[in-house]
């Protein structure tokens, strides 16, 4: 037993030297969790909060968000660099909308009454704050093309992981069924679905994130004991 | 003619009270999380919000019926939503420009918030559920006016919490967005309690 507990330190002190030396490893994929879009930046709140009832406006909601905000950003970033804000603000809209119309037909083969299941959650997504701020982020810091299609991937599978585990346990709380499947769970009651639980459910994972972050950063920086210091002097002489 | 007034009206008190935009549908939350630290900010981009809605809720409802009938509405009327957007976007542009002159000091304000204030999803959002409820002009404007000023009010409350709950001892992992978020849940839940709405349903 002594054995193990060892040998699992000395792997956690690897994994805490790497993490510490491949910092830029972190900054592309913090976008998951240490910067993720809603638990943390606080952006496309909307549909997170109002439109996850389900799963499947879940997966709705994540394949507009890739489709429309990475385009829209990379598009905004590249053509409209040198823009004044106001500019920049009305090409993100108009672009979005454009590039709404195919998605939404595409989105009606596979999913046919999507104007029921997402209603107006779909659409905002064309004016919402993330594409706006990520363009002008990536304009501000001049970073190269790969960096940032890694940050806007990260970033795109952080809201992914966050809205589709929102949708599922709210279908399983509000009508104990997963993608419509029942799954032998008694449901808790219908309001779960309503946007105040979302609210909740979205500040609790803020703050589980936030707290987890914190944590993170404090293990990834932490010094080593003095006794591991002094063990490793005397194994070294 | 009362008939039109009452329609109007209750349109308005509709969309402040039980449709209201931020507590009840969630929407331009992330811009009340940015103004909550200063309230004249936040009272200024609220009236602009109002003002961009009228002349846009007027522009979108004609617009809307250019849509041809066959069409798969749900794709295309975002788009011509935001040209509407766009247009009525310049035109207030121009007469904002043209009265510079005259208030200097509330020029500045207005002119570096007018293209947050009209690309919104607030904004958007109402004038998208405007068309989907098929309202009339005279309900169209009565929503979206009773919107923009529900939106203001709303800020006003959660500004107001966000300055009480940052008196009080919250922990370390709940400071900012996540307090503010569940301060916004227990509104909205007010707001449902309000409507009718039972959780035993």
């Amino acid at each position: 037993m002594k054995k193990l507990i060892t040998l699992f330190k000395n792997a956690a002190e690897k994994l805490r030297l790497w993490f510490g030396s491949h910092r830029q490893v972190i900054e592309y994929v913090d976008g998951l969790l240490f910067s993720n879009p809603v638990l943390i930046e606080g952006l496309a709140i909307a549909p997170a909060v109002a439109a996850t009832q389900n799963l499947k406006s879940a997966v709705i909601l994540s394949i507009g968000f890739v489709w429309l905000v990475v385009l829209d950003v990379v598009i905004v970033r590249y053509a409209f660099a040198r823009a004044d804000e106001e500019v920049r603000t009305i090409a993100c809209a108009l672009i979005g909308a454009v590039l709404f119309v195919p998605m939404a037909y595409a989105l009606r083969g596979m999913f046919p009454f999507v104007s029921n299941t997402v209603g107006l959650y779909l659409p905002i997504m064309i004016v919402d704050s993330v594409i706006l701020s990520k363009s002008e982020l990536y304009i501000e810091l001049q970073h190269g093309k790969f960096r940032m299609f890694m940050e806007l991937l990260f970033h795109s599978i952080g809201f992914v992981l966050v809205v589709c585990l929102l949708g599922t346990l709210r279908e399983l709380m509000a009508y104990g069924t997963v993608w419509g499947v029942s799954v032998g769970i008694t449901p808790i009651s219908t309001a779960v679905a309503l946007p105040f639980f979302g609210f909740f459910m979205v500040g609790f994972l803020s703050a589980l994130t936030k707290a987890f972050t914190k944590r993170f950063y404090h293990w990834i920086n932490k010094r080593p004991a003095k006794a591991d210091i002094s063990e490793e002097e005397s194994e070294n002489e | 003619m009362s008939s039109v007034y009452s329609n109007f009206i209750l349109y308005a008190l509709i969309a402040i009270f039980a449709e209201n935009a931020i507590f009840s549908r969630s929407l331009a939350v992330e811009r009340t999380l940015q103004l909550v630290d200063d309230q004249r900010s936040l009272l200024a981009f609220g009236l602009l919000t109002t003002v961009c809605l009228a002349p846009a809720s007027v522009l979108t409802y004609f617009a809307g019926k250019l849509i041809p009938e066959g069409a798969f509405v749900y794709a295309l009327r975002p788009l011509v939503f935001v040209i509407s957007m766009a247009l009525v976007y310049l035109v207030l542009r121009v007469g904002i420009n043209a009265a510079s002159s005259a208030f200097k000091d509330l020029y500045k304000k207005i002119s570096d918030d007018l293209h947050l204030a009209m690309f919104n999803s607030a904004v958007f959002g109402s004038l998208i559920l405007c068309s989907s409820g098929q309202f009339t002009l005279v309900q169209t404007l009565g929503f979206c006016l009773g919107s923009g000023i529900g939106f203001t009010v709303a800020t006003l409350y959660v500004a107001e919490g966000q300055r009480k709950i940052r008196n009080r001892e919250v922990p370390g992992s709940f400071k900012g967005l996540p307090v503010t978020l569940l301060y916004i849940g227990i509104l909205s839940l007010c707001i449902y309690s309000f409507t009718g709405y039972s959780l035993g349903n």
